[in-house]
């Protein structure tokens, strides 16, 4: 916050400086006051999420002085303590620009509590049995667990057969983030050369304050899921220096961006449930679980919640070239490189990102028809991840289900009616990941538009056709599927019969075969119950379920049409009234889910001027969006 | 870092010899932009001629930005009010209005091609082909350069201008989610590239995704264990202009997740009383513990816990550098 003040004021000397130099100036100022109060029946983080407090003093100033060829412009807002802004531009001589922009916000952080309130006066909590896990809070109000009691006593730290919100830090209290932001924008014109521009713009961004975070701290996520007061400190500085230059129907313009990312928080860290604790009250589970589970929680202190730091360079070189009929040809090329600086294996991670956009514009019959055409390619690659989960040699060992586990002298069984097996019984539980990224792809986008003016802004035709091609490397949307192609219509006509009404009625028809989705998604193709169990099991066994998966699951469409309808109409001479209607269908038929998405808008408004300096605006919308998709339900138990 | 340097030495090599060409190359601009030709054979005046009659636009053009920038600074090499209103001498002989160019009467394409001949870098590079363009949508329909003190010489500020035209996402931006723009904390071109751009009129010039994470960095990854419709598209799980479920989500949890995941299997079930998952029955069990079951009768516990939001336990669902506890699931579950 320091820096922001000191560059703040450094700004401030300079550019109020720049008028007072020039001499002979011109000023406009105006000055506002205001208020606003909150109602809350509600908590404010549903009815005010940005609003810092109930009610608060406003005040707005504007400032605004040149001389012949100086300008400087302040703008300043205060909604509260936190939530106020001020932007100051400036130019000195038409050599030196400088914009500066500041603004915070506060962002009140909404979050469901894993617990339901009770009132202590009508609660006799079991403390001394230990079973029934509540928080005593400050505030005297009992937290007690709402919908789940457990049958295991409280053993640890962490506990057992139970979620809570850790040490009641995290209960009852506010959760917000505050946002602060400063732009700054400098540019150069070299004198003699002023359509040569050195640019240099810089962006900090730092949001502070606290979330709610939950975590899971055991296998069995239904009782073991904790709340967690988790402070936020991450910052985003970007700068970024480039230079550009018209050079009469040539334009031409580079920059590199450099992108820092970094978290000042501590690390959140909560404790694990101890493994030891499954192993004597229920050495059955303990025999399934042990093996596959990650050991590096076990009963121990670790970090949760982590956001990685990274950093990201961009390169990005346009061109514009006019040519004769108000033709265009407009290329760009973006080459960038984002890298993950604490990925869990150690090494770093990079995702290298190029994409070459073209365009030619051309209008022709006396600009009566345009037509325009582009061309983009995009490339991606992430780096192929390694990392190595943690396995204890103290607690595992490799499942062999035909022989008995033998346990402080005791031999257990595998019970196969329990079935409680996540591995196919000859595999190897495994630690040493190697994954390869949904990012790798190519993807090639074509289009081209065409406008006919029939009669100039009376009557206007407008066809379209887009084509995509996403060429996936490693992520399968459908089973050996890895491509989506997607074509879209788009037709529109502009009309004016008379002079006060205009209306706009545009549809838009989209194709996309095999659009993203999870193949593998739910659904069990068996032709008899013992297909799901190992030799003489009484219940379905997980490794034989995941592996009959059939169905594919999407929340895209494969299909789309749309309509939309514009009307204008100058009612009177201070009377105008706009309408809107919008219609979209979409459904995808290529998964099996039956999903399907209708949308409709339907609105109007209007301004009616009484005078110059009065006038009522009006308007009321109505929105409808239905979604139907089958869900896949599995009926087995664990 | 090799490609990054050459990058770097061929644009400048690039701009030295456009530099190099700049003469000739300014004298082909004017002629390559036309302006509109409303009188044909007019010839320039100069402004103080304009001043003669229009005393008080010409005197209020101080304020303007237009009114201060010098000759140099433009694509054309000129200033003055014949730069964007063409030669006036027909027009001051005559005082025929028809004879001097008016941006709000002629059509769109010539309007802003006007404004062309001088904004044509930075963010209108790409006007021409853009939606606002497409659709006749000329400077002068969201700008005005006389008598207005507006920042950008906007008639009205953001996002107002922007819904006077899209009606329907004024209505999403009033929903219980929503982006700070009501609120005047953004404004639509914070995100739209309303002169255009090389991807649906976003100011990105990579990928949708890549908007979003200049805010939203701390999802920026690449996570070692990432979460696919993450990486694919924002936009398959969020709506940003505004919804009625949190966190600007299309729909409420589970129900998103459910139409790409199966419900676990917790759910389907009434959780046993005897293993694994204890359901205690506030009718037959009179324990001193059935006073917290009081108030939830004949609750599905499992079910409840499993069947309500992903997210409380899936809770780093943007991605994770932390591996879940089940090593079957390979350390996805992204509950770390």
């Amino acid at each position: 916050m320091q820096k922001f003040k000191i560059i703040l004021l450094m700004f401030f000397c300079v550019a109020l400086s720049m008028p007072l130099i020039a001499g002979d100036k011109e000023s406009y100022n105006s000055i506002k006051f205001g208020a606003f109060l909150q109602g809350d029946d509600d908590k404010l983080d549903r009815v005010a999420e940005y609003q810092e407090d109930k009610s608060s003093p406003t005040v707005n100033f504007n400032f605004k002085t040149f001389n012949n060829n100086s300008d400087l412009y302040v703008n300043g807002n205060y909604e509260g303590e936190y939530t106020n802004s001020i932007e100051a531009k400036g130019n000195l001589m038409r050599i030196i620009s400088v914009d500066l922009d500041y603004s915070s916000l506060f962002h009140r952080k909404d979050y469901d509590t894993l617990f339901i309130q009770y009132d202590k006066n009508n609660f006799s909590p079991a403390v001394a049995t230990g079973k029934v896990p509540f928080v005593n809070s400050p505030d005297g109000k009992v937290y007690g667990i709402n919908k789940f009691i457990a049958d295991d006593t409280v053993t640890s730290p962490g506990g057992q057969w139970y979620g809570f919100e850790q040490d009641s830090t995290a209960v009852n209290k506010d959760y917000y983030i505050k946002r602060r932001e400063l732009l700054t924008k400098v540019s150069f014109a070299i004198p003699g050369m002023e359509t040569l521009k050195l640019n240099f713009s810089g962006r900090f961004e730092n949001r502070n304050g606290y979330e709610h975070k939950t975590v899971m701290v055991g296998k069995c996520t239904v009782c073991h899921v904790r709340g967690l007061r988790k402070n936020v400190d991450e910052t985003t500085r970007d700068l970024k220096a480039g230079f550009s230059f018209t050079g009469g129907p040539v334009y031409f313009s580079y920059s590199h961006m450099y992108r820092d990312f970094y978290v000042s928080n501590k690390p959140l860290t909560t404790t694990f449930d101890n493994i030891e604790g499954l192993r004597s009250s229920k050495p059955d589970k303990y025999i399934v679980f042990s093996p596959r589970l990650n050991s590096e929680t076990y009963g121990g202190t670790e970090e949760v919640a982590k956001t990685p730091e990274s950093d990201k360079h961009m390169d990005t070189f346009k061109l514009r070239l006019d040519l004769p009929y108000y033709s265009t040809f407009a290329a760009s090329y973006t080459t960038s490189t984002i890298t993950n600086n604490d990925s869990y294996g150690g090494d770093n991670i990079d995702l290298d990102q190029d994409a070459l956009n073209l365009r030619f514009t051309t209008h022709l019959l006396k600009r009566k028809l345009t037509l325009t055409t582009k061309f983009r390619y995009l490339k991606l690659d992430r780096d192929t991840v390694h990392a190595e989960l943690e396995k204890d040699d103290a607690y595992y060992f490799q499942p062999d289900y035909s022989t008995p586990v033998n346990f402080k002298g005791v031999n257990y069984n595998y019970d196969m009616s329990k079935a409680y097996y996540y591995n196919d019984i000859n595999q190897p539980v495994i630690f040493d990941i190697e994954g390869d990224s949904t990012y790798d792809r190519k993807e090639y986008q074509f289009g081209i538009d065409a406008v006919y003016r029939m009669l100039r802004n009376k009557l206007k035709f407008r066809l379209g056709y887009e084509y995509e091609n996403i060429d996936r490397d490693n992520y399968e949307v459908y089973p050996n599927h890895k491509k989506t192609e997607k074509n879209k219509i788009k037709a529109g006509i502009d009309f004016k019969p008379f002079m006060k009404f205009s209306g706009r009625f545009k549809f838009e028809y989209t194709n996309i075969d095999d659009p993203f989705a999870k193949p593998k998604a739910g659904c069990i193709a068996v032709t008899s119950a013992s297909q799901l169990k190992y030799g003489g099991g009484g219940k379905a066994a997980y490794p034989l379920v995941y592996d009959r998966r059939t169905y594919t699951g999407s929340a895209s469409p494969s299909e789309i049409y749309s309509y939309s309808l514009n009307l204008n109409w100058l009612a009177a001479k201070n009377l105008s009234m706009n309408f809107i209607g919008k219609y979209t269908d979409s459904e995808n038929n290529e998964g099996n889910t039956d999903w399907n998405y209708d949308g409709l808008t339907l609105g109007f408004d209007g301004t009616l001027m009484i005078s110059e300096k009065l006038s009522f605006s009006f308007g009321y919308n109505f929105e409808k969006a239905d979604t139907e998709s089958k869900i896949s339900v599995g009926l087995y138990a664990g | 870092m090799i490609k990054r340097i050459l990058f770097l030495f061929f644009s400048t090599i690039f701009l030295i010899t456009l530099i190099s060409c700049n003469q000739n190359l300014q004298k082909t601009r004017s002629f390559t932009l036309k302006m509109p030709d409303v009188a044909p054979g007019a010839k320039k005046v100069g402004s103080q001629a304009c001043a003669d009659c229009h005393e008080e636009l010409v005197q209020n053009f101080k304020s303007n930005v237009h009114g201060r920038i010098i000759p140099g600074e433009t694509a054309i090499g000129e200033t003055g009010c014949e730069t964007c209103h063409g030669p006036g001498s027909i027009h001051v002989d005559s005082e025929e209005p028809s004879k001097i160019i008016n941006p709000d009467k002629v059509d769109a394409v010539a309007a802003s091609s006007i404004c062309l001949r001088c904004h044509t870098g930075d963010e209108h590079q790409n006007w021409n082909g853009s939606e606002h363009a497409l659709n006749d949508v000329s400077c002068v329909k969201c700008h005005k350069i006389h008598n207005n003190h507006n920042q950008a010489l906007l008639i009205k500020k953001e996002p107002d201008l922007c819904y006077s035209c899209h009606q329907d996402i004024k209505a999403k931006s009033y929903y219980p989610t929503h982006h700070p723009v009501k609120e005047g904390k953004m404004v639509c071109s914070d995100c739209h590239a309303n002169h255009g751009s090389v991807l649906n009129n976003l100011k990105t010039d990579e990928r949708l995704n890549d908007l979003c994470l200049k805010c939203h960095t701390r999802y920026q990854g690449p996570f070692t264990f990432e979460h696919s419709p993450v990486v694919e598209d924002c936009t398959i799980c969020h709506e940003p202009h505004g919804t009625v479920a949190n966190n600007l989500l299309k729909q409420n949890e589970p129900f998103l997740c459910l139409q790409c995941h199966d419900l676990h299997f917790h759910t389907a079930i009434q959780s046993p009383n005897t293993a694994g998952m204890p359901y205690l029955n506030p009718n037959t069990d009179t324990s001193k513990t059935n006073q917290i079951l009081e108030k939830t009768k004949n609750v599905r516990t499992t079910q409840i816990f499993m069947g309500t939001k992903c997210t409380t336990c899936h809770s780093a669902v943007h991605g994770s550098e932390l591996p879940s506890l089940s090593v079957p699931s390979h350390g996805r579950g992204l509950t770390r």
